[in-house]
């Protein structure tokens, strides 16, 4: 290399910033902008004012997508962050309206077959489920949870956590027999997975369990535990403050 | 101010020392012989994007390039673009191939390295997301092939005759380069060596058994879980040995140790193409031997010339600035592999940009990827034609049998070789599934007949302690389509119609 090289090779390399800027500017604005706004989501807990700056920072995540003229699935990804703000402000109808618009996103983008479309689906399913609309949560879960555990697979502990879901709907609705099945299948799995759910999870689970046990339907608990429940719960490492062991992702 | 002065002269003359200490002549045909072994691995290189192309390069291969333009925006800056004829990318190539020609017989070697990198850096954007260390390594040797003091020997007038091999022998040039090359061979191997040890399979021996039955080892499925404790003293073995290697650079000619390490480092880089593939990346290492034993060779050189001559210094002085910019590229390159080491990490993002826009990025991380991309997937694909009876065909007809094709399978599975921005790896996996499946129907037209219907069903999941033997993964009908005359329609999984996209 001769001397002259050396500057023009340190001159193209600096030519390039202008071209990577043109290119990337947006992708990357949108990238670090919907990540501030996943941090604040997760770490929002009530208070009013990150309330105000995620709705603001959300705002200016749908005007970066429009002048970015998207096309892709990115705006299924910010709707369901605002799903997750509105049911955390104690807003459900607007949760649902959210994840329903962002389950329609991936089903237009995806498919309805896809991973993101089944993974929203269940996610309603959930809302539901928390809602009390245990018909509908049941709806979701069967049509939904087959194509999440053919992604993820029967070990994930997402998709274990909505087959016990589905369990403890289908008990409120009465339908044990399906419910039994569910949880015979699934209940190795969630032995397994126990410490990557928190305590509120494994102590309603336990509870349905514990109603199909009375009807004779399921088994009963290992017996140094009088219930499924505070069997479970003492397999949960959530100690209270909403942490439990580090996991996997749902994969989303 | 005559203080200050001293201290300056103090400083310079410090870092004179150390330069004139790293600029200490090595034997010139030593470092001819690495141009001439890089050549035949760049050339052979080319041989393979060549034979690769029509999977990979073309425009109805495996990869949708307009979408991977768009999930990986700074891949745009390459000779390689949309609409672009199979003819102009296939006389890139070839221009390419020359360069290395060019590095192989000595004939400006220089400029043939310039351009065979031009070249593989373009392709490499062009395929950024099946990309490998193999490819890597090649973009590295061309790299050096820019800085090293090549060409003064054993170039094409010596074999025709009119240089003498035996004065030659004894030509000495500037050794700079090749111990800046040394630094680069400790940041790989303490980066490949040393962050294994974060991988939980790795510390629990398990990782080399695992590696050597996901999809893109030669030998998947000859291990079984009594093969484990055989594999654990060769897990091990790759624990210790590579973070040690590059201490053999350190160590006195003719020293014990620096023999037997060296038979180590060919042995490990030779057991890897062997057993799991990526034969570039481990034949760049085992070329690299041939400067860590630069000075027996020259001594081997020396004897066989015979004769006894008086060393003769070459008048090659590195360039003025090359030194400067060698000397950043490996602080960057040692910054960008600090991804999860406390306090530097932050360092990283950048500095792989930095590596990236002076075209010469490079991931050292090997295989300490293995906790998290230890899925395995087996397809069984049955076809039916119109009318007529199923039968099964090799699933290799969809997805070649190399570490590309498991690369392209990642996409398939929830693993990200490249990081696919979130949620766009449901866009990936719609077009990893759709090219793979009209690629499969014109490649198998005469197999498959005009009409009928495929149906792949996979057995996926991971490889962990917890499943040795693949016991637990599960089975999944990966796609269902109808062909006809060429045209593919997809049954399952529904998908979208097809955008189309600008480039």
């Amino acid at each position: 290399m001769r001397d002259k090289w050396v500057a023009i090779y340190v001159f193209l390399v600096f030519a390039q910033l202008p071209l990577y800027v043109r290119f990337g500017e947006e992708p990357l604005k949108f990238e670090f902008a919907v990540k501030d706004v996943e941090q604040k989501v997760q770490s929002y807990q009530g208070q009013q004012q990150l309330a105000e700056e995620v709705s603001s920072s959300l705002e200016e995540v749908y005007t970066m997508l429009e002048t970015m003229g998207d096309e892709s699935s990115r705006m299924g990804r910010v709707k369901l962050n605002e799903g997750i703000l509105a049911w955390k402000s104690g807003k459900p109808d607007e949760a649902v309206k959210a994840l329903e618009e962002s389950y329609q996103v991936f089903v237009e983008k995806h498919g309805v077959d896809s991973f993101h479309a089944a993974a929203l689906d269940v996610r309603l399913a959930e809302l539901y489920y928390l809602r009390r609309q245990y018909q509908d949560a049941v709806v979701r879960y069967q049509r939904s949870s087959p194509k999440v555990r053919d992604y993820l697979g029967p070990r994930h502990q997402f998709v274990v956590r909505m087959a016990f879901r589905e369990v403890s709907a289908l008990v409120v609705l009465g339908r044990d027999g399906e419910a039994e099945s569910i949880a015979r299948e699934n209940m190795e799995l969630l032995k397994a997975v126990a410490d990557q759910q928190d305590s509120q999870f494994l102590r309603s689970t336990g509870g349905s369990l514990d109603i199909l046990h009375r009807k004779g339907r399921f088994a009963g608990p290992p017996k140094e535990f009088g219930t499924w429940s505070s069997y479970l719960n003492s397999l949960s490492t959530d100690d209270g403050s909403g942490r439990v062991k580090k996991s996997e992702s749902d994969g989303f | 101010m005559e203080m200050e002065n001293s201290a300056n002269s103090s400083k310079a003359s410090f870092v004179e020392r150390i330069s004139a200490r790293l600029s200490r002549p090595v034997g010139a045909p030593v470092v001819d012989l690495f141009r001439i072994l890089t050549g035949c691995l760049v050339l052979a290189y080319f041989f393979r994007i060549f034979r690769e192309y029509s999977t990979y390069s073309a425009d109805d291969g495996l990869l949708d390039h307009n979408l991977l333009r768009e999930l990986f925006w700074f891949t745009k800056l390459t000779l390689v673009f949309p609409g672009s004829s199979d003819a102009y990318r296939l006389g890139l190539l070839t221009l390419g191939a020359l360069g290395a020609v060019s590095v192989l017989v000595g004939w400006r070697p220089k400029l043939g390295a310039v351009v065979a990198w031009v070249v593989v850096v373009s392709f490499q954007r062009w395929n950024f997301a099946v990309i490998n260390v193999d490819d890597s390594s090649i973009t590295l040797l061309l790299w050096w092939m820019l800085f090293l003091p090549i060409g003064q020997t054993l170039t094409w007038k010596t074999f025709r005759g009119r240089s003498d091999w035996r004065r030659e022998a004894f030509l000495r040039v500037d050794g700079f380069f090749v111990r800046a090359f040394f630094a680069n061979l400790f940041i790989y191997y303490l980066t490949a060596g040393l962050t294994k040890l974060t991988s939980e399979l790795w510390r629990e021996g398990l990782a080399l058994y695992v590696v050597l039955n996901l999809p893109l080892a030669r030998t998947q499925g000859l291990w079984q879980p009594e093969h484990v404790s055989l594999l654990w003293f060769g897990n091990h073995f790759t624990l210790i040995a590579e973070p040690l290697f590059p201490f053999l650079t350190l160590l006195r000619k003719g020293h014990p140790l620096k023999y037997f390490g060296g038979v180590c480092w060919f042995m490990f880089h030779l057991g890897i193409p062997l057993t799991i593939g990526v034969p570039y990346a481990n034949f760049a290492l085992i070329i690299a031997l041939v400067l860590v034993f630069h000075e027996e060779l020259t001594d081997a050189f020396r004897k066989k010339a015979g004769s006894e001559q008086a060393e003769v210094l070459s008048d090659w002085k590195a360039p003025r600035g090359t030194r400067s910019l060698i000397v950043t590229y490996l602080l960057i390159l040692f910054l960008a592999m600090q991804k999860n080491v406390p306090g530097l990490k932050v360092a990283w993002e950048p500095g792989m940009a930095a590596l990236y826009l002076g075209g010469v990025a490079q991931e050292y991380h090997l295989f300490d990827w293995i906790d998290r991309f230890n899925w395995t997937i087996y397809h069984t694909i049955e076809v039916t034609p119109e009318g007529k009876e199923s039968f099964e065909v090799p699933s290799e007809l969809l997805f070649p049998k190399t570490v590309r094709g498991f690369i392209i399978q990642s996409y398939l599975m929830p693993m990200r070789w490249m990081r696919v921005p979130r949620p766009l790896t449901g866009e990936m996996r719609n077009t990893t599934m759709r090219m793979a499946a009209r690629r499969f129907v014109r490649n198998e037209s005469e197999l498959l007949g005009g009409e009928g219907t495929v149906r792949v069903t996979s057995r996926v999941g991971r490889l962990d302690k917890d499943d040795l033997h693949g016991d637990q993964l599960w089975t999944v009908t990966l796609m269902t389509f109808h062909y006809k005359d060429g045209q593919v329609v997809f049954l399952q999984p529904r998908i979208p119609e097809e955008t189309s996209r600008e480039g």
